[in-house]
C-alpha cells in the first residue's frame, strides 16, 4: 500500500491508535486514549457548538451544533469567519464572536440554529473574539480592544434590550483574548496577549519587542482591578491567550510565543488567586518541540487540563490540581476542544471529531469532511 | 530551559519516528526525496538571496560610514541607491519565514512593517533629540526598540520628506542624524548576516533529513515550508495590497503601504512573488516544491499552472503605475491594483488547490494562524 504525506498525518490523527490505549511520559503516568461516544449516551440535551469553515477554495462561514457523537445537528451562517461561542445561562441562546479583529456578534437559537441580531463593535473598538454572559444570562461581557487608547477593555451589552450597548470597562492589560466569568458571578478573569494591533492593519502585530501579557480579575460591575499576574521574567516573550476555569476557582491557561528565543518553554500553566505566582506546567521536551510554541485551546473537566496544539498536531493532558504531564494523543490539526463527562472532544481543521479521555478504551472518530472546524468547541449543557 | 533546535527537536525526531507506521520503505524512499530537496533548496535558493543581501547590507554600511564623514548631495544619492538594493534583498528573502528570520525578532528588526501607528515617529524623535552617544555604539542599536532598527528607521532618516544633505552636517543634532544612519545600516548588516549563517548551519541537517527548527523530520520540514510560503502569500494579498486599498477610494489608507517613503512598496511585492515562484518552481538549476510532483500529467499540470499564475500575477503588479500609495486613491491605476490582486489570489488558490494535494501536503486550518 502506497502511504502518502496525507495518510501520515490522519495516521497520526488517531488511526494506528484505534484499538489501543497511548500511552503517556511515563508508563505510570495517566494514558490517553479516544473514547467511545456511546459511553456517554446519558445527557442528551447536551450540545456542541463550534465555529467553522465550509471546505473548499471559497469557503463559507458559520456555527455548528453536534450532539455528543459528533452528529451535525443545525449550522448557522455568520457574517465572517466566526471564532468563540459563549451559551446564554438559562436561554436556549448563544453569541457567536468574530474572529479578530472583529466587528461583530451575533446570537443564535440553540433549539433550531435560527439567527438573531449582528451586534456591530463600535468605530472605535474591535472585538477580539471572545466573551462571556453574566450567570443570570442577562448582562454579556465581550473582550475588545479600545483602539485609539491601545487599551484592552470588555464591552458590556443588555442581552435583554436587544443586546444594547451599555458600557464598558479596562481589562487593565494590553491585548486581550479571551475572557471567562469566576464562579463568584462578579469577576472577569482576562487573559491579556500583551500583542497591539490596528484596524488599518488587520492581524499584523505592532509591538513584538515590548509586548506585555498579563493575567487579570476584574470587577464585573465596577472595572475594578483586584488582581494582576505576568508570567516570569524570562518567559516575557509567550502571550497568554486562552484560559478555562478550573473546580478549585484557579484558571488554567494557554500561550503563544510572540518572539521566539531559540529556547523550550512551557506553554501551559494555572493560576490561583492569593497564591501569589504563577505556576507553569511540565511537559515533555519532545512535546514542547512538536507544539511549536503555540497552544490553540484550553479546556478542564475539574480533574485534568487539555491543551491543543494544532501546528503539533496533539493533544496534552496535565493534572490540573499538581500540573504533572499525564500524556497526549495525536489529532492532525487539532484545535478545538470541550469537557465532555470524563475527559474531552476535540474538533479538528480537517473535519475530525474525536473524544479524548485519561482512561478509556479507544474507539473510531468522526469526521464530517464538509467542515474545517475553527479553533474553539464549547459545550453547552442543557 | 534548553535549546529549541539541538536537544529538542532530536528528541522530537524519536517521538515521530516512533508514532509513525512500519512501513520503512516508503519512509526512506520519500524522506530522501525531501531531503534532498530541502538541501538543494538551502544550498541554491535561500543562501544565494541571504549571501545578496548581505552583500548589499554590507555595501550599504559603507556606504553610509563615507556619507556620514562627508555628507554630500552626491553622496545622500549613493545612500538612497545603496538602500534601494537591501530593500531589493530584503524583499527576495521575506518569503523565507520560517527558521533563522524568526530568531531574536530578526524579521521585524530589519523592517518593523506594519508600523503602530505614532510609534516609530515618536520614538525616532526622541532619539534624534537625546542624540545619546552610546546609542551609536557596536551592538547597540540591536538592543533597542525594532521600532527604531532597520529599515524603518533609515526611511525616516534618509526618504522623509524635505530631507537634503545639509540636514546631516553641521550641528551636533545633525551629524548625528548621518552617525544613526550610519549605525542602523552596521546593524542591518549584522542582522542579514546572523540569518544567512542560521541558514547555513541548516544546510547539513535539513539535507540529512535530521531534525532541525524547521521540524522533526523532512515531511515536516517540507510542511513548514509550505504553510509559510502560503503564509507570505498571504502576508502580499492582505497587507501590502488589501489594507492600503480598503474597500473603496474613501476608504483607501496609502499610508499603510510597505516602504511608503522610499517608493517601493510595488517593487517589494514583485520580488516576494518572483522569489516565492523561484521557491515552488527551483532557480539556479536547484530543485522547487514542483520537484517533489509526481511523474505524471497531473504533475506536469500543476507545475504548469503554478508558473503561469505567477507570471500573471507578476506582470499585473509591475503593470500598475506606482507609486502604490499614490495608485489607490487614484480610479484608473486603483481598478490596475484590484485586478493585480485578483491575479495574486488566484495563484494562492493554485497554491492551495492544485498544488499542496498532489505534492500530498495538507493544509492545516488552524495550523496556519494562531489566535
Amino acid at each position: 500500500m502506497a502511504v502518502d504525506r496525507r495518510n501520515i498525518l490522519s495516521l497520526l490523527a488517531g488511526r494506528i491508535f484505534g484499538g489501543r490505549v497511548l500511552s503517556g511520559a511515563g508508563l505510570s503516568g495517566g494514558l490517553l486514549a479516544v473514547l467511545t461516544g456511546k459511553a456517554h449516551a446519558a445527557d442528551a440535551g447536551t450540545l456542541y457548538l463550534n465555529a467553522y469553515a465550509t471546505a473548499g477554495a471559497e469557503p463559507s462561514f458559520g456555527v455548528a451544533a453536534l450532539d455528543r457523537t459528533g452528529k451535525v445537528l443545525f449550522t448557522t451562517a455568520t457574517p465572517g469567519r466566526a471564532h468563540g461561542i459563549m451559551p446564554r445561562p438559562g436561554m436556549a441562546e448563544a453569541a457567536v464572536f468574530a474572529r479578530r479583529p472583529g466587528r461583530w456578534f451575533q446570537t443564535l437559537s440553540l433549539a433550531d440554529g435560527s439567527p438573531g441580531p449582528v451586534v456591530r463593535a463600535p468605530d472605535d473598538r474591535r472585538f477580539t473574539g471572545h466573551g462571556d454572559y453574566s450567570a443570570d444570562g442577562r448582562t454579556l461581557f465581550v473582550a475588545e480592544d479600545d483602539v485609539p487608547r491601545e487599551e484592552g477593555a470588555i464591552g458590556i451589552y443588555d442581552a435583554t434590550d436587544n443586546y444594547r450597548r451599555i458600557g464598558a470597562i479596562p481589562t487593565h492589560g494590553l491585548g486581550p483574548h479571551e475572557l471567562i466569568l469566576m464562579r463568584n458571578g462578579t469577576t472577569l478573569a482576562v487573559a491579556n496577549g500583551g500583542v497591539i494591533t490596528h484596524p488599518d492593519t488587520g492581524r499584523a502585530k505592532l509591538n513584538l519587542d515590548s509586548m506585555d501579557s498579563s493575567l487579570t480579575y476584574v470587577e464585573a460591575a465596577t472595572g475594578k482591578l483586584l488582581d494582576k499576574v505576568r508570567l516570569p521574567e524570562e518567559h516575557a516573550n509567550l502571550g497568554m491567550r486562552h484560559i478555562a476555569l478550573l473546580d478549585d476557582g484557579g484558571i488554567a491557561f494557554g500561550v503563544q510565543d510572540e518572539r521566539p528565543i531559540g529556547m523550550l518553554q512551557p506553554l501551559t500553566g494555572a493560576y490561583r488567586p492569593g497564591s501569589g505566582a504563577i505556576r507553569l506546567f511540565d511537559t515533555p521536551e519532545d512535546m514542547l518541540s512538536r507544539m511549536q510554541g503555540y497552544i490553540g485551546s484550553v479546556a478542564s473537566d475539574g480533574r485534568t487540563v487539555a491543551a491543543s496544539s494544532p501546528m503539533g498536531g496533539i493533544i496534552g493532558l496535565w493534572d490540573a490540581a499538581s500540573g504533572a504531564w499525564l500524556g497526549s494523543t495525536a489529532l492532525a490539526d487539532g484545535c478545538g476542544l470541550a469537557p465532555n463527562g470524563d475527559g474531552y472532544l476535540a474538533t479538528s481543521g480537517l473535519g475530525v471529531i474525536e473524544p479524548v479521555s485519561a482512561s478509556a478504551e479507544a474507539g473510531p472518530e468522526r469526521k464530517a469532511p464538509a467542515f474545517r472546524w475553527d479553533n474553539h468547541l464549547t459545550r453547552r449543557v442543557a | 530551559m534548553r535549546r529549541r533546535i539541538v536537544l529538542g527537536l532530536m528528541s522530537a525526531a524519536a517521538a515521530v519516528a516512533a508514532l509513525l507506521p512500519r512501513t520503512p520503505a516508503f519512509a526512506a524512499r520519500q524522506s530522501d526525496k525531501d531531503a534532498a530537496f530541502l538541501g538543494g533548496m538551502v544550498r541554491t535558493h535561500a543562501l544565494p538571496r541571504f549571501d545578496a543581501l548581505v552583500a548589499a547590507a554590507t555595501a550599504y554600511a559603507d556606504t553610509l560610514d563615507r556619507f556620514a564623514a562627508g555628507p554630500t548631495a552626491a553622496g545622500l544619492e549613493e545612500a538612497r541607491a545603496a538602500h534601494f538594493k537591501v530593500t531589493d534583498g530584503w524583499a527576495a528573502v521575506q518569503h523565507l519565514r520560517p527558521g533563522p528570520l524568526t530568531m531574536n525578532l530578526r524579521a521585524d528588526r530589519m523592517s518593523f512593517w506594519p508600523e503602530r501607528p505614532g510609534v516609530v515617529q515618536r520614538q525616532i524623535g526622541q532619539i534624534l533629540r537625546d542624540h545619546d552617544p552610546k546609542l551609536l555604539e557596536p551592538g547597540a542599536l540591536a538592543r533597542q526598540s525594532a521600532a527604531v532598527q532597520g529599515l524603518t528607521v533609515l526611511e525616516r532618516l534618509l526618504f522623509d520628506e524635505g530631507v537634503t544633505a545639509d540636514g546631516f552636517t553641521g550641528s551636533d543634532a545633525k551629524q548625528y542624524r548621518a552617525k544613526l544612519a550610519a549605525a542602523a545600516t552596521r546593524n542591518i548588516a549584522a542582522i542579514a548576516t546572523d540569518a544567512r549563517d542560521g541558514w547555513k548551519e541548516l544546510e547539513p541537517p535539513v539535507a540529512a533529513g535530521q531534525a532541525t527548527v524547521l521540524g522533526p523530520n523532512s515531511s515536516e520540514a517540507v510542511n513548514t515550508l509550505y504553510s509559510s510560503a502560503i503564509t507570505a502569500m498571504q502576508v502580499v494579498i492582505d497587507q501590502k495590497l488589501m489594507a492600503p486599498l480598503g474597500t473603496s477610494v474613501e476608504d483607501a489608507k496609502p499610508t499603510v503601504v510597505e516602504a511608503l517613503r522610499s517608493g517601493r512598496s510595488l517593487r517589494n511585492v514583485v520580488l516576494n512573488l518572483e522569489g516565492l515562484r523561484a521557491l515552488l518552481m527551483g532557480e539556479h538549476g536547484g530543485p522547487g516544491f514542483v520537484s517533489l510532483l509526481p511523474a505524471n500529467d497531473d504533475g506536469a499540470t500543476a507545475k504548469q499552472a503554478i508558473d503561469e499564475s505567477f507570471a500573471a500575477a507578476i506582470s499585473a503588479v509591475e503593470a500598475v503605475p506606482g507609486p502604490l500609495n499614490k495608485a489607490v486613491t487614484d480610479p484608473a491605476a486603483r481598478k490596475k491594483t484590484e485586478s493585480a490582486l485578483r491575479l495574486v489570489k488566484a495563484a494562492r488558490v493554485e497554491m492551495l488547490g492544485t498544488l499542496a494535494p498532489l505534492l500530498d501536503i495538507t493544509l492545516g486550518f488552524n495550523e496556519l494562524d494562531g489566535d
